[in-house]
C-alpha cells in the first residue's frame, strides 16, 4: 500500500521511499523515513497536496509523491512524540557568555579589528529576514509566504561596525540539491564566516531542527536563535532553554523578531561565541544503541578513514563523513580518495545498511531525526492549536474551501484588476499623464518663446517628453497593482493560491507558485517579471518568465482597440476575448514544447507551508511600494531615457545627418523598408506598417500613435481584414517592450533577453503566417 | 544660443550618466535598481 491511499485520520509505518536524487532526499530530509510512523490528518480542497504528521510535525506533501512511498497501516501510533509537561529547575550551562570554554577574559579572542562575519541560516519562513532587519536596521522585504529570499543579504550589525551579517535564502537542508542550499552551504563552507546565527521557528521546532543538526556538524561557532517564542508561549507551550543548550551544546536564545524580544541578548551571545571562537561542544549525535550502533560505527569509522583528506580539502571532518556516508558528490570530489580508501569506504556504508536494514541516505536522516526526537521529548512544552491557526483554518474554508477556492479566487483577481485599471490605478495614471502633459506644454511654450532651434526643441519635446512621459505615466499602474498584490501576499492569501493552484499548474511543468506573476502579466510584463523572484527553483523561475510575455498586457489594448473599431467593429468582443484565449493557449502550447526541451524534468518538489492569515503591516507595504517605485523610475530615466533618444534620433534624421520634415525619408523609414519584405508574406509590407511595429518595441502604445501619424488617410484604406487580423496576432506575440526586455535582461541576463526578443518575433511571425493561409484557404481577404 | 548649448550639455550629461550607471550596473552583476539586493535580485554569488 502506497502513502496516497492513506484515509484521514489513519496511521501507517513508512516501508520504503522511492524516487531519487533531489526528490528522494527531500523526503529524507523531511523525516520520511523506513520505520518512521506517519498520521494522514487532511486533504487539500482539491484532493492535492496532504497534509501528514511525522516526527511529531505536519508536513504537506504533493499526492503524486506520496505515491511513491510504500507503507504498513497501523492501529495506533507507538511514538505520541509528547514532549514535556513543566521545566525543571536546571543550571544554565552559560554557553556563549564565558566562563564555560575559558574564565571570563582568559580566552582566545581573535585579534583586535578583525571583521566578525556571520552567516544567518534557517528553513523557509523562519523569520531571517525580519531578524536581519532588526540586526541591521535594513530595510529589506519581508513576506508572509516561504522563500522572499532568493539571493543573500549582507549588513552591519547596528552599533557594532566591526560586524559583518549576510542573510542567505531559506533551507530545509545542507543537501547539494536545490540552488539555495549549495548558496547557503557554500558560504558556510568556502567564505569562512566567523560564526553562524541559526535561526530556528519555535512553533514548528522539530523539523527546523534538522538543519540545526548539520549546521553543529560544520563546526563552526554557532547560536541557536529559537524565533517566535511569543506565540510558542501565548498558546501555553515552552522550552527548557537551559536543557536545550546542553543537550545542542550551543548558546540557545529565544527571541521573538517581529517584536525586537531578545535579539540584544542574540548580539551578544553571538559576539561572544565569533570573538572567542567558542564552536559547538557536541557533534556526535549518533547514539551507541540505535540499531546496535550500526549508523555509529559507520560514522566513527569513515571520521577516521577520511580525516586527512577532509583536513587537507578544508573540510569539517564530521560534516564531510556524514555527507560522503550520504554519498554527496561534491564533498566526496573534495575529499579525492583514492581507490583503496573508496572501497574501504564503500565497504563500511555496505556494511551499515545491512545491520541497520536502511539505505545510506535514509540511515543518516533517521540518525539525525532519533537525536531530535530525544532533544524535543527532554526540552519541549508543546504548544497547543494557536489561535491565530484557528482562525485561518475557518478563513481557508471559504477560500481554499473544495467549492469555493477558483470562483473567490477569480473575484478576488477580478476586482484587483478592476481597482488597478479602471478605478485607482486608471485615475493617478489619468492625473500623471495630465501632470507631464502639461509640464510638456509649458516646457513647449518656454522652449518656443526662447527661440531654441527646432532639432533641440524636437529632440525635448518629441523625444524625451513624449517618450519618457508615456512610460513614466504607467508608475500610478505598476504601484497600485503592487500595493494589491503586496497585500495578498503579506495576510497570506497568495501562498494559497500556489497550493491550491499547484495541481494544475503541474501538468504544463510549473510549480503553484508560478500562477502570480503569470496573471500579473495581464497587468504589465514588467512586474510579471520581478514577480518571478519568489519563485524558489531556478528552472521555475525561468520558464515563468519566458511564458510571462503570452500574457496580453493592458498596453496592447489600445492595439486590439484601434483595429476592432476600425475593421471588426461588430465583433469586438468576440476578437478582444479571442485574443487574450490565443495567448494564454500559446502560453500552455510553449509551456509543454519548454517541458519537453529546454527545461526538462519536474517543477520544484511543493514544500510550502502555508502561514497562518495576519493583518497586512503598513510598513512592510510602503516599503515594497517604495522598492517598486524606485524600480520602476531608475529604469525609465536610464534604460527607457537612451532608447527613447535612439529612436527619435532615427525618425529625424535622414541617412546624411540632415533633419527630415517627412518620416518617409528618415533613417528609421529606410530600416524599416529593409524589414519591409520579410512581413510581405503576411501582407504586411508597407514600411509604415513596419515602423509602427519597430516603435511598438519602445512602447505598446506607440503602435497606434505610430500608425495615426503615418496612415493620414485611415488605416482601414490600406490594409485588408485578414491583413488586420494577422497584425493583430503579430501584436499579441511579437517582442515584449524595452522595458520587459530591460527586466527579463536584469533578471536571466543578456542572452536570455535577446533569446526572447528573437523567438516571440519568429513566433508571432508564423502565428500570422498561419493565420494568413488559413484566411486564404477559406477565402477571407 | 546660449540656451541651446545650455540644453546640449544638459542632455549630454544625462545621457552620460545613464549610460555609465547601466554599465556599472552591469560590471557589477547588480539588477538596475541600485539595491544591494532587493527582495530577490536573480544574481547569485559567485
Amino acid at each position: 500500500m502506497t502513502l496516497d491511499n492513506l484515509s484521514v485520520g489513519k496511521s501507517a509505518v513508512i516501508r520504503t521511499v522511492g524516487g531519487e536524487g533531489a526528490l528522494r532526499q527531500h523526503f529524507l530530509d523531511m523525516g520520511m523515513i523506513p520505520g518512521a510512523e506517519v498520521t494522514m490528518v487532511k486533504l487539500a480542497p482539491m484532493g492535492d497536496p496532504m497534509e501528514l504528521q511525522v516526527h511529531g510535525y505536519e508536513l504537506t506533501i504533493r499526492v503524486a509523491d506520496a505515491a511513491q512511498i510504500e507503507i504498513e497501516p497501523i492501529e495506533q501510533r507507538s511514538n505520541p512524540h509528547r514532549g514535556i509537561s513543566t521545566i525543571e529547575k536546571s543550571e544554565h550551562p552559560g554557553l556563549g557568555e564565558g566562563g564555560r570554554y575559558h574564565a571570563k577574559g582568559d580566552g582566545d579572542p581573535l585579534p583586535p579589528g578583525t571583521t566578525l562575519t556571520f552567516a544567518l541560516v534557517g528553513n523557509q519562513n523562519a523569520g531571517k529576514t525580519t531578524l536581519f532587519n532588526q540586526l541591521t536596521g535594513a530595510n529589506q522585504h519581508v513576506g508572509n509566504f516561504p522563500g522572499v529570499t532568493v539571493d543573500r543579504k549582507d549588513g552591519v550589525i547596528k552599533g557594532h561596525p566591526e560586524t559583518l551579517i549576510t542573510d542567505l535564502p531559506g533551507i530545509y537542508s545542507m543537501s547539494p540539491y536545490s540552488s539555495e542550499e549549495i548558496v547557503s552551504r557554500s558560504f558556510v563552507l568556502d567564505q569562512k564566516p566567523t560564526a553562524i546565527i541559526d535561526i530556528v521557528d519555535a512553533t514548528n521546532i522539530e523539523r527546523n531542527l534538522y538543519l540545526t543538526v548539520q549546521l553543529l556538524e560544520m563546526q563552526k561557532p554557532m547560536v541557536v536563535a529559537l524565533n517566535m517564542m511569543d506565540e510558542v508561549t501565548a498558546n501555553g507551550g515552552s522550552v527548557d532553554i537551559n536543557g536545550m543548550e546542553k543537550l545542542l551544546g550551543v548558546p540557545v536564545v529565544p527571541i521573538a523578531a517581529a517584536k525586537n524580544q531578545g535579539v540584544d541578548e542574540l548580539v551578544k551571545h553571538a559576539l561572544h561565541i565569533a570573538q572567542y571562537q567558542e564552536r559547538p561542544s557536541r557533534q556526535d549525535f549518533c547514539d551507541k544503541r540505535d540499531h546496535n550502533g550500526a549508523v555509529h560505527r559507520c560514522l566513527h569509522a569513515v571520521i577516521h578513514l577520511i580525516e586527512d583528506h577532509a583536513e587537507r580539502a578544508g573540510l569539517p571532518v564530521r560534516f564531510a563523513a556524514s555527507k560522503a556516508v550520504e554519498g554527496d558528490r561534491l564533498v566526496l570530489d573534495k575529499l579525492a580518495l583514492d581507490q583503496n580508501e573508496r572501497e574501504m569506504l564503500e565497504h563500511i556504508i555496505v556494511q551499515m545498511e545491512t545491520e541497520c536494514g536502511m539505505d545510506r541516505a535514509a540511515a543518516m536522516a533517521d540518525m539525525r531525526f532519533d537525536f531530535i526526537e530525544k532533544v524535543c521529548e527532554a526540552t519541549v512544552i508543546k504548544p497547543r492549536e494557536s489561535k491565530e491557526r484557528v482562525r485561518s483554518e475557518r478563513i481557508d474554508r471559504v477560500l481554499t474551501g473544495k467549492y469555493t477556492a477558483i470562483p473567490c479566487f477569480i473575484l478576488i483577481m477580478a476586482a484587483v484588476f478592476y481597482l488597478t485599471f479602471n478605478v485607482v490605478g486608471a485615475f493617478l495614471q489619468d492625473l500623471l499623464a495630465a501632470g507631464i502633459q502639461a509640464l510638456t506644454a509649458l516646457v513647449d511654450g518656454t522652449l518656443t518663446a526662447a527661440g531654441v532651434s527646432p532639432t533641440l526643441h524636437s529632440l525635448i519635446i518629441s523625444g524625451i517628453f513624449e517618450g519618457v512621459g508615456s512610460v513614466l505615466s504607467f508608475l500610478p499602474l505598476i504601484v497600485t497593482l503592487f500595493f494589491f498584490l503586496s497585500l495578498m501576499e503579506d495576510s497570506g492569501y497568495i501562498a494559497r493560491v500556489a497550493f491550491f493552484m499547484d495541481k494544475l499548474l503541474r501538468r504544463i511543468g510549473l510549480s503553484g507558485r508560478s500562477i502570480v506573476p503569470l496573471l500579473v502579466g495581464f497587468g504589465c510584463t514588467v512586474p510579471a517579471v520581478m514577480a518571478t523572484r519568489t519563485l524558489p527553483s531556478e528552472r521555475d523561475r525561468k520558464m515563468t518568465i519566458l511564458l510571462t510575455p503570452f500574457m496580453s498586457c493592458t498596453a496592447k489594448l489600445p492595439i486590439y482597440a484601434f483595429f476592432v473599431i476600425a475593421f471588426f467593429p461588430r465583433r469586438g468582443g468576440f476578437i478582444m476575448t479571442g485574443l487574450y484565449l490565443l495567448g494564454v493557449l500559446m502560453a500552455i502550447l510553449i509551456a509543454y514544447l519548454y517541458k519537453g526541451t529546454l527545461f526538462k524534468g519536474e517543477a520544484a518538489p511543493f514544500v510550502m507551508e502555508l502561514p497562518n492569515y495576519r493583518l497586512p503591516s503598513p510598513k512592510n507595504v510602503v516599503r515594497l511600494l517604495w522598492e517598486k517605485a524606485k524600480d520602476f523610475l531608475q529604469r525609465a530615466f536610464t534604460v527607457i531615457l537612451v532608447a527613447t533618444v535612439v529612436v527619435w534620433f532615427l525618425q529625424s534624421f535622414d541617412i546624411r545627418m540632415n533633419p527630415v520634415t517627412d518620416s518617409h525619408s528618415s533613417i528609421l523609414a529606410m530600416l524599416a523598408g529593409l524589414l519591409a519584405p520579410l512581413f510581405r508574406p503576411l501582407g504586411l509590407g508597407d514600411w509604415r506598417i513596419c515602423t509602427s511595429l519597430i516603435t511598438g518595441f519602445l512602447a505598446k502604445e506607440t503602435v497606434v500613435s505610430t500608425l495615426e501619424i503615418l496612415f493620414s488617410g485611415g488605416v482601414s484604406a490600406a490594409l485588408t481584414p485578414l491583413a488586420a487580423g494577422c497584425l493583430l496576432v503579430f501584436c499579441l506575440l511579437y517582442t515584449p517592450c524595452v522595458a520587459s526586455v530591460a527586466a527579463i535582461r536584469r533578471e536571466l541576463g543578456g542572452k536570455w533577453a535577446a533569446g526572447v526578443v528573437l523567438w516571440q518575433c519568429a513566433l508571432a511571425w508564423l502565428a500570422a503566417l498561419l493565420l494568413r493561409l488559413i484566411g486564404l484557404l477559406l477565402g477571407v481577404r | 544660443m546660449w540656451l541651446d548649448i545650455l540644453l546640449v550639455a544638459l542632455i549630454a550629461a544625462a545621457l552620460l550618466l545613464a549610460v555609465r550607471k547601466i554599465v556599472r550596473d552591469r560590471r557589477r552583476g547588480k539588477c538596475t535598481c541600485g539595491c544591494d539586493g532587493c527582495s530577490g535580485c536573480s544574481r547569485r554569488p559567485e
